[in-house]
Order: C-alpha cells, then structure tokens, then sequence
C-alpha cells in the first residue's frame, strides 16, 4: 500500500496543476449533484413530513352552503365511504378574495376560519408559526410574509367579493392544503371578533370547510371528483371549491422542481465534463511518462499496481474536493431556500443530510473512478523494454493537413489547422464541452429573452389566456354588459371565457373553459395540437391528461357537469398549466348541451394606456349587482416577478459556472498541448517565431472545433431547447413549449462564447514565454 | 480507425433499415379516418343545409351529400359513391344530418384507402431503395478505400519495413530531472554543496583569528616600549638602589615581553601566509557592490564596471578593497576617486585619495610587514594592511601597485580576467 | 582584411545550478568573418554549444556584447531576437528537429513563409535547394519519421538556408548520423561554403572539422587557440595534419 501512496504522491506534486483544475470541476460537479440531491429527496420530502405533523387531509372541500342538511349529507357520505379514514367538517367563510402582494395583486378564493376552531382541527389542522400580540385581526398563511407590506401589526386590505376590509395582520400560519393561491383555495384565520363582524355583516358566504383523509393518497383526485359529483347531483348548483393532495403536493413545489432540475442538468453535464478531462488527464500522464511506467515495470510493478496508484491519486484529490464541494453546498442552500420559500410557502429547516451526502459523494467517486479505470488500461499493454526505449511514442501521421505549398492561408493559421487536426483527442473534448455549453447558453438565452427581459411568452404559457380584465357578470346582465362593452371606446376586445366546473366520467375533475370562439383568444398556442372546438360536439382536453388517460384527438370524451352526460368528439390538445393540466375547452353550446350557466367571465382587451382598475370600478358601477371584476395584469405581475427573479438567479449562476468550467477545461487542454509540443515550440522559437505568435497559434488551434460545435450546439440546441424545457415542466402540465429563440442572442452569445475561449486559451497559453529555445539543447 | 468509420456506418445503415422495417411493420396503414374532420363536415353541412347549393367545402376530404330521396346535393368532385349502395360497397362511411331532430340527408364520406396503401407501398418502396443505395455506397467507398490503403502501400511497404529494420533504436536512457527521483538526488547535490560552503567558512574563521593574533601583538609592542622607556627613566631618576633595581626588573621584563610578543608575531605572520586565497570566476557587476560595500562613507563615485568575468577571491578582494578603504579614512580622510580601466586581459581599479601622498623615500617600503608611514601620528594601526592585501592579490595572479598620484595615494588593484591569462 | 560579420566583446555566460553561478563562457572576444566556416571544437562541457547559441541569438549572454554588423543583438528582447534570427540566421541541429506533425516541405515553408511573403518564390527557393541537397520530390511530401537520417538532416539544412541567413549555424550536425551519411551532409556544408555562405559549426569530431577553414578550441569557456586552414585546399593532407598538430597543442 505504501508504494502506491509513493507513486501517487510524486504524481501529485508534478501535475499540481492539472489536479487544481479537475479539483474544482470535481467541486463544482459535487457542489450542484449534493443541491440537486437535498431538492429533490429531502425538500419536497418536507411537505410529507408537514403534511403528518398536521394530520392533513388528502382532499379539501369548501361547499358553499348554510344549510345543515347539506353539512349531514357530506357528513353521511363520508361516513359511509370505505375509502375514507378521518374527516373534519368546521363552518367557514369562502369568498373570492384580492389584495396587494409582491407589487401585484393576489386573486384566489379565501376560506375564512375562526382561529381558535383552526388551531384545534382533527384533519387539517392550521399551525401558528408566527404570533404577535395584537388580538384582533388575521392570520395569513406565511407565504405572504416575504412581502415586506405584509407584516405584523401592519393593515392589509381584502377585497372579499365588493366589499373592501382593513384587518390588522396577528401572525402567520402554515396551513398544508389550503396555504397558498397555487393551491385553489387559502386559508385565512380571524380572531373571535372579527370572525363575528364577518358572520355579522354577511360579507361573505357561508361554508362548511372539509378536510378529509383517505386510506390511498394516490387516488386523492378520483376522490375528489366523485365525492363533489355526489354533492352536485344531490344539490345541484350548489358552489364547491377543492383540491386534493395531488394538485397541492405538485402545485406548491413547482419552483422547486424547475430548479431542481436545472441543477441536476448542470451537476450531471459538469460530471460529464470532469469525467472527460480526468479520461484525457490519464490517457495523457501515460503518454507522458511512458519511460518512467517502462522503468516502473521493469523494476517489477505490476500494471495493476500502477493503475491502483493512478486511482488513489485521482480518488484521494477528488474525495476531499467533492467532500468540500457537497460540504459547501451548505453554505448555498439558505438562499436558494429563500428564494423557494416564495413559493412553496412551506417552512423548511436546513440541517445535515447525510444520505444525498453521501450520494453525492459516491457518484463523484464512481465517475472518477471509472474515467480512470478505463482510460488507464492502456497500461496494461505497455512493454517495458518498448517503453524505456522509445519514450513518448511519438504520433504516427498519415496526412500532410493544409499543405502550405498550396494553401492562401496566412502562415500562422495554416499552422494552428495543422495543429488542430494532429489533436482530434482535443477536439473531441473541446466539442463535448462546447455543445453542452452552447446548450446551455441557449437555455440561458431562452430564458432571458422569454421571461426576464419580456415575460409575456413565459405567463402565456404557463397561465395560458392572459388579458387585461376579466369581468363576470349574470348570464341575465350579460346581453347589457355586451352592449355597455361595444360601446365603450377602450375597449379593444371582449370575448366569453369562463370557466366551469366538469367532470370526466370515470376520470378527474376538469376545469372545463368556455368560449364562444376561440379564435378571438390572445394566445392562440394553447391549443398545441389539433384545433380549437368549433362545434357543441368537439372538446380540446388538455394534453397532459389526455397522455395520462390514453385519448387521442378524434376520439370521444364523456364529460359531465350537474349530473348530465355529454359526449364530445376531441379536436385538439391544449396546455394551460393553471390547473395543472387538468382541463378542457368547450364551446359555449357544447356547455349548454349538459348545463346552463349562472355566470359568465368575459375577457376584456383594453387599448394601452387604460387605467384597468378604473375601468372595471366604471363597468361595475354601471352594471349593479353580481359583477365581479379582476385585474389579470397587476395579478400576474404579483405572482410572476416571482419566477422572474427566481431565473435571473438561475440564468447568472450558470453563465458564471460556464465560463469556469470553460477555463478548467481549457487550462487543463492547453496544458496538455504545451507538454507535447514541447519540442515543436522550441524549434519554432529557434527558427523565429515569436510568443505572440505561437500563443495565437495555440489559441487558433483550438478555434475549429470551437466554433464548428458551438455553431452545431447552439443550432442544435434552438431546436431541442423548446421540448427539453417541456419536460422539465412537464410536471405542471406543459407537453410543449413555444418560447421565442432569439437568433440574434444567440448570435451574439455564441460570438461572445467563441472570442471569450479564444481569450481564455490566449492568456492560459501565455506560458509558451517560458518556453527558451536553449531547452532544446537538454541534450548537451 | 477507418475500418471503424465503415463498420459503424455499414452497423448503421443496418440498424437503419431494421428500423425501418420494424416501423413499417408495426406503423398503422392508412387505414383510420379523421372524425375531427368529418365532424366538421357534418357539422358544417348541417349549417348550410338551407342554403346548400352554395356550400363550399373548406376541409380537402371527399365526399357526396344526398338528401333522403337519393339526390345528389353537393360533391366535391367526380368518381365518388352517389348512392348509398356504391357507398356499401366502396366501404364508406354514411352518416346522417340530422336537422331539427329529422335525418334530413346523408354525407358520405370516401374511402381512400386503396389509394392511401398505394402511396404507402411507394414511401416503403422508395425508402428501402435509399437505404440500399446507402449502403451499396459505403461498400463501394470501402473498397476504394482498401484498395488505396492495402493494395497499393503493400508494396511500398516491402521498402519501408528494409528501412525499419535499419533503423536506430539506440537513443540512451537518461534520467532527467522529470523523473521520480529528480528531486530526491538534486536535494542532495545542494546539501553537498551547503556543506562544502559550511567548511570554507570555518577556515575562513580560523584564518582571521590568526589575523587578529597578529594584529593584536603588534599592537601591543607599542605600549610595552613605553613601559620600557618610562622604567629607563625611572631607573635612571631613582633615588636608591632597591628602586633601581625594581625598575631594572620592569625593564628587562619588557624586554622579555617584547621578544615574547615578537616571537608570537611571527609565529602567526608565518601561519598566515598560509592563509588561502581561493580565486575563481566572478562577473564584473560584483566588483560595483563590493566597492560600494567598502566605501561605507561614500566618499568615492563608484564607475561603471564593463562587463567581463573576473578570476579573483571574492571575499579576499573585499579585504584588500576594505583595507584600501579604512587606511584613506583613518589618515587622510578625504574624498576618494575610484577609476576603472580594462588593459591587457586585466582589470584595474585605481583608488587615489586627496591626502597628498607619501614621502618618494618611504613608497618602496609602504608594502612590507610592520611598515607605517610617516604620517602615522598617534593613529592606531599594525602596518600590516598594505602588506597582506599585496599578498592576497599576488595571489589572484593580480597585483597591488602603490604609488602617488597627483592629489594622494593611488592605489592600484589589478584583478585578471578570466582567461585572460 | 576580411568583413567582420559577427563580433562578441567579453562575451560570458553563466548558469546558475544548485545555488551556484556557473560560469560556462568567459570573456570571449571572437570576431566572424563573411563567407568562412568556422569550427568551434573542444572537449564535451567546454561551452561549445552555449557559445554557438549565444553568438545566434538563441539564448542572451549574461554579460558582454554581441553585435552583428551595425546591430547589437545582446540584450534585445526574446521577441525581437526571434525576429532577429528568422531574418538573419540559420540553424541546424544535432537532433535534426524537423516539425514532426509536417512535411518535409512544410517544414521548410513555415520557415521561409515566417520571413518572406512571397510564396512563390519561397517555394521556388525551397526547390532550388532541395536539389542542391539532392532530395527527389517524392521526399519532400514525407513526413520527417518517414525518411532516413542523413535526408532528414539535409532538409534541416535546406530549411536553415531558405531565408538565405547571414550566417548558417550548424550544432554537431552529423552527431546523430552514420559515417556515410554524415559525410554527405559535410559535403552540402561545404558547397554551399564555397558558394560564399557563412557557416559556424560545433564539433567533437576531427572529420567534420578538417571542413573548416578556421578552427576554434575551447576550454572551460574560453578560446584556447585558434588554426587557419584557409590557405589549405580542402582534400590537402597537409590540411589534415595541421589540424592534427593544432588539436595535439590544445591537448586534444
């Protein structure tokens, strides 16, 4: 054993700097795969283990309702249902609620809850996690904490339904199901007096708030839909809000999984990376002392002992490097918890994992393990006495590349080709490196051009229709409404869309979106596949429940809205992410073949410059009574700015980390090159080559396959990268992304990439200074 | 590697056409309809109903319209099924219109199928001859390629491998400095070297407690010859003769003293004409820094040196330079002109100072042992500079001339290039 | 009196190895003549090589001047005595060193084409010398593994000589050949002497030497001596056996 640590040492000690360099891509690579580990095993973990400590129920139902009859019924129900194992039903407020968060507006529907009730739930219970001592007002789910307005002591106003009411803030709670407006429904906890006020005042709905628990979690959505089918077709039109625990474990750890998966993505491609380098580190070490392995033989090694040396030099370096690397991964998490806890709204604690630890770890190990392994076997076939003799085998040429008798290139690029093709093994990594890079850089690009620059393709995709205003009216005011619409001048556009409830017949829940003619939508790319419905007959399903159930466009659907059946013909699939790919579109008389509607939603396009908060405040005052208006901008621009500091923090992080990598990679290349061309670079500088010119040599050398595979990376990737990011948001529903590529960025940034390498390879080159012609005279 | 290139593309271009196949085989033939279309037409027929003579069909798909009594109302060309029999046995497809809840007519829709596996059984036709194609081309590029890369270098290499055989194998094993044990054996010759340096030191050390043995008994010759001068006195001035004779007893102790101190004088004078001068090669440019390091009060512009290497003891040229140095301060003290001038394979450094010089009686002497000048005063000194420092330069296979210049003492120190010789 | 082309005063070099400055040349003055071939000799370490590559530019003294017609080349910058050498000398070297990844004749145009813009009549050059040297066209595709030592050496020469240098300087170029073929590499030495180039070479060996008409012998970094063979025709015994005397003198 000692021997082998004796080898490894001097091996060490003379390729400091090679082993700096596969260190830190060995660091970064742990440092992202330890990250990546604790995201996607411990952090959504965490809602598991909150969902336990609260006793939370796996399907939320709030009924509007004040009827006792209706609570004896669910009760009935729920008693009866084999399925089911604890439930709790508590009397609340439901109402559509909006209020000022994060520089937008938040719209979602509000379950108000005594607190004291809350806090005492069997299923479901609500948990106090931040208390002050005012002692009347509300407690918000802590989610809405981050907003520096949203604080103790401090006034927030709702605006339930058209009342607005100015509470004073008490606490913050955490509340599983029902914590957060990517969960349906929000819990919102009142002191006695103010929960009286409500009940006095009758501001709001009553409701009977249910949380229940069931034997199978994974059937948590048919449950869903069939215990609100049994509540409709008793009391038909009666108002339901639910979720269940599939949506809600989804839904709050969507930020989570995209940043999860771009880490991973990076972890496993700067991996890949070091497993590369480290291949042509060894593959080059041999090649390089080929004389001392022969001599090392010839003293009575074994090969098996020289490899053994080589793998405790690489693994020794590498086991404390990744170690630090996951270790320091620590020191990363509190921000990136930070910026999740945005989102999730879910208190995470951070302490010691040691299984991702170790995780990390072990993969590192093994892809270090194995890149030497493999790429040291070629010690096995040396011969000693070969080796001591000739040394570095020198490289066998075939091809006379760029002959200069009749080529018009300048000399010194004629020379660099020359170079370029004696090294494909450079190429080969410069290529692997450079499109993954590229691949890389157009994500960033897609990202920047498509949400932190302008977010408009990024909301339309994930909220699908967007438009200024939308406005619910009576369907008996809906014809003045019209009217009031056509003749008013800011109006640009107005259109039916509104949303109902449906159910797929031996299947989910299906927020079923209704429109008179869907060709008057702003976002004509939600329907990705096939067409809009045209026809009461014809549905568009959304096209991650429809991978999920099997159906195909052409074929029929059974959907069912207050306990009548319909069958659809499906024309098309759609991607709206807001229920998380559970939905459908129909035509307003493809409704009506099953159900009337009470309501109706109607979007509204504004001419710019519209005050929209004015505007619906007019319409509301000149239609009376039932209109219930949002303003979709400022609530978009409330819950965007989210995601879009969320991927201007992603987007800079792995640029920066690209360009690290660029340089390690590219130090250890032009390493390499300055070893074994030793000789050639002394003859040159003989013959009268100046450093300047052998620099630019090196550095031109390296350009071909630098710019061949960027342009192929990027080319490639404009193309890839829509259907690559569609898997990772996949999750929330998207089948198929229509992000812009921006040409032009990534032009530039591919320009930008290939003069920054060239640079990097420049300055990493600046050694050849060093290089006198007198070292050629060794042999003195 | 090019036997590689042909296998993986021939395994591709198999692998391809597997594919193909299987695709093929496993891929549905035309065989199914559009019911989102057909639901359009459907649809729309019925809309139009009223108002079918001026119905225009927007979907590509062909098709014939009858009403309940067989009548043709609409088709969108010729040779299709216009009764519902030639509809059965083309196989198309009869679907009602249903208007106001009556069948009012029928669409029947036309069978493409025949014409769909035609064109199906031409897309396999002509991908199966691509394929074919491909790998025809790979075969006959890798036969080219064998033909150029076998054939003809066969016979070259008969040649090549005659040269190879005549080739030299016998470039010597050297261990540079690269190896595993480079640093190991260099460390070695420095600790060598370190020693060597330790040794040169101490007899240098031995070397100048000699001197300061020699220096101190001639210093101390000086005030033995005064005690015996004032004790002459005594003896001669004493009143009686027990007084005399005590300093009789003073006297001839002196005396006694003197011889001692002279004998032990030469004794180390003797010895240190062993004192070793070791010259070796030394550049020009150390010369600036040794002048400036013996002119520590700088009353000397030190030249520029020409650039040459010297044969001298570095440390015993600072003595002589040191020696040159004290003795301008101690009895003149006054600035001090240093000269270079490069002659004859030498380099001479002529040091004069502005004391006026010595008497032309005392110049021949000024060198040898013991020998003060006339100015020496009530200055400290042994007479022994001048002296060493001529041997010490002799030495070097140089010289010290001493000479009067016109405003002082020169000193002339004349240092040998190396190889100058 | 003859043209001086290369002059050195007091030219010294020194290495320091181990902690100890080694002085490896000492006080040369040494004056290079236009048109003669002048042979340095002397016993392995006496300097030889570090003499030849610091009168070429290749390496800076560390102390003296070197100056080459007007121009003193010591204490230039690395860069400008890169350029220095492409426009004014030549080298070939014991180990040959050819461009491996190139071939014969690329590794005399990288050369040429580093001075002289002019393609054409650098190749034209190039041909005009690789006949002079006697290597056939098929040679000059080759790659330098691919031919024997003696070709290879001689187009080590024809890449020194492509941008007609001043000054050829020749490092024991036929130290790495056999007798025969080392031979013809003399006789290329020597014709292209007598067609007025200037050569300097290094030598251990009496063979090639005898082709100088001036010989040099260092020891221990100094000139110890100096013979004219000038008057001598080349293939004189005489020739022979004053080489003979001198190199006996020297202590050969």
């Amino acid at each position: 054993m000692k021997k082998y640590f004796l080898i490894a040492r001097s091996n060490l000690c003379r390729t400091k700097g090679q082993t700096a360099a596969t260190a830190v891509l060995v660091f970064i690579a742990a440092l992202m795969l330890n990250l990546w580990l604790m995201l996607s095993m411990d952090y959504k973990g965490n809602f598991g283990r909150y969902h336990d400590k609260l006793n939370a129920g796996h399907v939320t139902l709030a009924v509007e309702s004040n009827d006792d009859k209706v609570k004896n019924f669910i009760k009935k129900t729920l008693d009866n249902d084999k399925n089911t194992t604890q439930y709790c039903i508590d009397d609340a407020f439901v109402n559509g609620v909006s209020f000022a968060y994060n520089g937008g507006e938040i719209t979602t529907s509000f379950i108000f809850l005594n607190k004291k009730t809350a806090i005492n739930r069997t299923v479901e219970r609500i948990e106090i996690v931040e208390d002050s001592s005012y002692k009347s007002g509300i407690y918000l789910p802590v989610l809405y904490s981050i907003d520096k307005n949203i604080k103790p002591g401090k006034k927030i106003s709702l605006k339930i339904g058209n009342i607005t009411a100015d509470y004073t803030i008490c606490g913050f709670t955490n509340c599983i199901m029902a914590g957060s407006h990517n969960c349906v429904m929000c819990t919102a906890l009142f002191t006695d007096d103010k929960y009286k006020e409500l009940e006095e005042k009758e501001w709001s709905h009553k409701a009977f708030f249910t949380s229940v628990r069931i034997k199978d979690k994974t059937e948590s959505e048919d449950f869903e839909a069939s215990l609100k089918n049994s509540i409709t077709s008793k009391y038909p039109g009666i108002d339901t809000v639910s979720n269940s625990y599939t949506l809600v474990s989804s839904s709050r750890y969507i930020s989570q999984m995209i940043c999860s998966g771009i880490i991973c993505a990076m972890a496993f491609m700067v991996a890949f990376i070091a497993f590369v380098v480290i291949s042509s580190n060894v593959i080059n070490y041999i090649r390089e002392n080929m004389k001392n392995i022969g001599v090392l033989k010839a003293g009575g090694y074994e090969s098996r002992q020289i490899i053994c040396a080589l793998l405790i030099q690489f693994l020794e370096v590498t086991l404390v490097t990744a170690a630090a690397g996951a270790g320091f991964s620590y020191c990363l998490f509190p921000y990136i918890n930070t910026m999740m806890a945005s989102q999730t709204g879910i208190p995470y604690k951070i302490k010691f994992l040691p299984l991702p630890f170790l995780l990390a770890v072990a993969f590192i190990e093994g892809t270090v393990f194995a890149a030497v392994w493999f790429s040291s076997h070629r010690i096995k076939k040396i011969e000693p006495v070969v080796a001591i003799r000739q040394g570095i085998q020198t490289h066998n040429f075939k091809r006379n590349h760029i002959p200069l008798e009749n080529t018009h290139m300048p000399l010194n690029i004629a020379l660099a080709l020359k170079t370029t093709f004696s090294g494909i093994k450079q190429n080969i990594i410069v290529c692997i490196t450079m499109l993954l890079l590229s691949l890389v850089l157009v994500f960033s690009g897609l990202m920047i051009v498509n949400v932190i620059l302008d977010m408009e393709p990024f909301i339309q995709m994930v909220v699908g229709e967007t438009a200024d205003s939308s406005i619910s009216v009576t369907s008996d005011s809906s014809e003045k409404f019209l009217q009031i619409m056509e003749e008013d001048k800011r109006v640009e556009k107005v259109y039916l869309y509104h949303t109902v409830e449906t159910r797929h017949s031996g299947g989910a829940v299906l927020m079923a979106t209704l429109s008179d003619d869907f060709s008057k939508l702003n976002n004509q790319n939600i329907c990705i596949k096939g067409r809009f419905p045209k026809y009461d007959n014809e549905t568009a399903v959304a096209a991650k429940y429809a991978k999920e159930k099997d159906l195909k466009i052409g074929g029929e659907i059974t959907l069912e809205a207050d306990g009548k059946e319909e069958e659809y013909i499906i024309s098309g699939f759609t991607q709206i992410s807001n229920n998380l790919g559970k939905d459908c579109l129909l035509t307003r008389d493809g409704y009506k073949r099953m159900a009337g509607l009470a309501n109706e939603s109607y979007s509204v396009n504004l001419k710019n410059g519209t005050d929209i908060d004015k505007f619906n405040k007019e319409i509301a005052d000149k239609i009376g009574n039932g209109v219930q208006s949002v303003n979709i901008k400022a609530v978009i621009d409330g819950s965007a700015t989210v995601y879009v500091s969320l991927m201007a923090i992603i987007v800079a992080a792995i640029i920066i980390l690209s360009l690290i990598v660029i340089i390690f990679v590219m130090y250890l290349l032009v390493r390499t090159m300055l070893n074994n061309k030793k000789r050639d670079y002394g003859i040159m500088k003989a013959v009268g080559f100046t450093t300047g010119q052998l620099m630019f040599q090196t550095a031109a050398s390296f350009m071909p396959a630098v710019i061949i595979s960027t342009a192929a990376g990027i080319t490639i990737s404009s193309f890839i990268i829509n259907p690559l990011v569609a898997l990772f948001l996949n999750g929330i529903g998207i089948v198929k992304c229509t992000f812009k590529v921006s040409a032009l960025f990534n032009i530039v940034a591919g320009t930008g990439l290939v003069v920054f390498t060239f640079l990097a390879v420049c300055l990493l080159s600046f050694k050849i200074r060093k290089n006198a012609p007198r070292e050629l005279m060794a042999g003195e | 590697m090019k036997k590689h290139i042909f296998l993986t593309s021939f395994v591709f271009a198999f692998i391809a056409e597997i594919t193909m196949l299987v695709i093929f085989a496993v891929q549905k033939t035309g065989n199914w309809q559009d019911s989102v279309m057909v639901n359009e037409i459907v649809q729309s027929v019925k809309e139009n109903w009223d108002k079918i003579e001026d119905y225009k069909d927007s979907t590509g798909i062909s098709y014939t319209v009858i009403d309940n009594g067989g009548t043709v109302l609409y088709r969108t060309g010729a040779g299709l099924s216009e009764s519902i029999n030639e509809a059965v046995i083309h196989r198309d497809t009869i679907l009602n219109i249903e208007k106001d809840g009556i069948i009012a007519g029928k669409v029947i829709i036309y069978n493409n199928s025949a014409q769909e596996i035609k064109l199906w059984k031409h897309k396999v036709f002509t991908v199966m001859l691509a394929a074919v194609f491909v790998q025809f081309i790979i075969c006959l590029v890798y036969i080219i390629y064998l033909e150029y890369i076998i054939i003809r270098p066969f016979y070259k290499m008969k040649s090549f491998a005659e040269r190879i055989a005549g080739g030299n194998l016998d470039i010597p094993l050297e261990m540079d400095r690269h190896n595993l044990f480079g640093a190991f054996t260099e460390s070695f010759d420095i600790m060598r070297a370190e020693l060597k340096r330790a040794q040169a030191a101490e007899a240098e050390a031995n070397a100048s407690k000699k001197e300061l043995v020699a220096k101190l008994s001639h210093d101390i010759k000086t005030p033995v010859a005064s005690i015996k001068a004032a004790s002459e006195l005594g003896a001669a001035l004493a009143g009686n003769d027990s007084v005399r004779e005590s300093y009789l007893q003073i006297e001839h102790k002196a005396d006694q003293i003197n011889t001692l101190v002279n004998n032990l004088f030469t004794a180390t004078l003797e010895e240190l004409k062993q004192l070793s001068v070791a010259p070796c090669d030394i550049e020009s440019r150390e010369l600036k820094e040794m002048l400036e390091g013996s002119d520590y009060l700088h009353y000397a512009d030190i030249p520029v040196i020409p650039e040459c290497i010297l044969y001298a003891d570095k440390l015993r040229l600072q003595q002589v330079f040191d020696n040159i140095f004290s003795n301008s301060y101690k009895y003149v003290n006054t600035k001090i002109d240093v000269n270079v001038l490069m002659e004859e394979g030498r380099l001479k450094i002529i040091i004069e100072d502005y004391g006026g010089g010595v008497s032309e009686e005392e110049l021949p002497f000024l060198k040898d042992k013991f020998r003060r000048g006339g100015n020496v005063k009530d200055i400290e000194g042994a007479g022994l500079g001048l002296y060493i420092s001529d041997y010490f330069m002799r030495e070097m296979k140089g010289g010290l001339v001493v000479g009067n210049g016109e405003n002082g003492l020169e000193v002339t120190v004349v240092i040998p290039l190396s190889g100058g010789i | 009196m003859e043209e001086i082309l290369l002059k050195t005063e007091k030219l010294s070099k020194s290495f320091s190895s181990g902690g100890t400055l080694q002085h490896v040349l000492k006080n040369i003055d040494l004056e290079l003549y236009k048109g003669s071939f002048t042979v340095i000799m002397g016993a392995s370490g006496a300097g030889k090589s570090t003499l030849l590559y610091a009168l070429s530019g290749m390496d800076t003294p560390s102390l003296g001047k070197i100056t080459f017609g007007d121009e003193v080349i010591s204490g230039l910058t690395p860069d400008k005595l890169a350029v220095f050498r492409r426009r004014h000398c030549g080298f070939v070297f014991q180990q040959i060193y050819l461009f491996e990844g190139m071939s014969v004749m690329d590794n005399v145009l990288s050369t040429g084409l580093l001075v002289n813009k002019d393609k054409k009549g650098i190749i034209k050059r190039a041909k005009e010398l690789f006949r002079a040297v006697d290597i056939p066209e098929e040679t000059q595709q080759k790659f330098p593994s691919q031919i024997s030592g003696g070709e290879a050496q001689r187009a080590g020469i024809v890449r020194a000589l492509i941008n007609s240098p001043e000054i050829l300087f020749a490092d024991e170029p036929t130290g790495a050949l056999n007798s025969k073929t080392g031979l013809d590499v003399l006789d290329t030495f020597t014709k292209f002497n007598e067609q007025g180039q200037s050569i300097v070479m290094v030598t251990h060996d009496m063979r090639s030497a005898r082709r100088g008409d001036r010989i040099l012998y260092l020891k221990d970094g100094m000139v110890l001596g100096e013979c004219n063979l000038g008057k001598y025709r080349h293939g004189d015994g005489e020739r022979h056996k004053k080489l003979s005397i001198f190199l006996t003198e020297m202590g050969w």
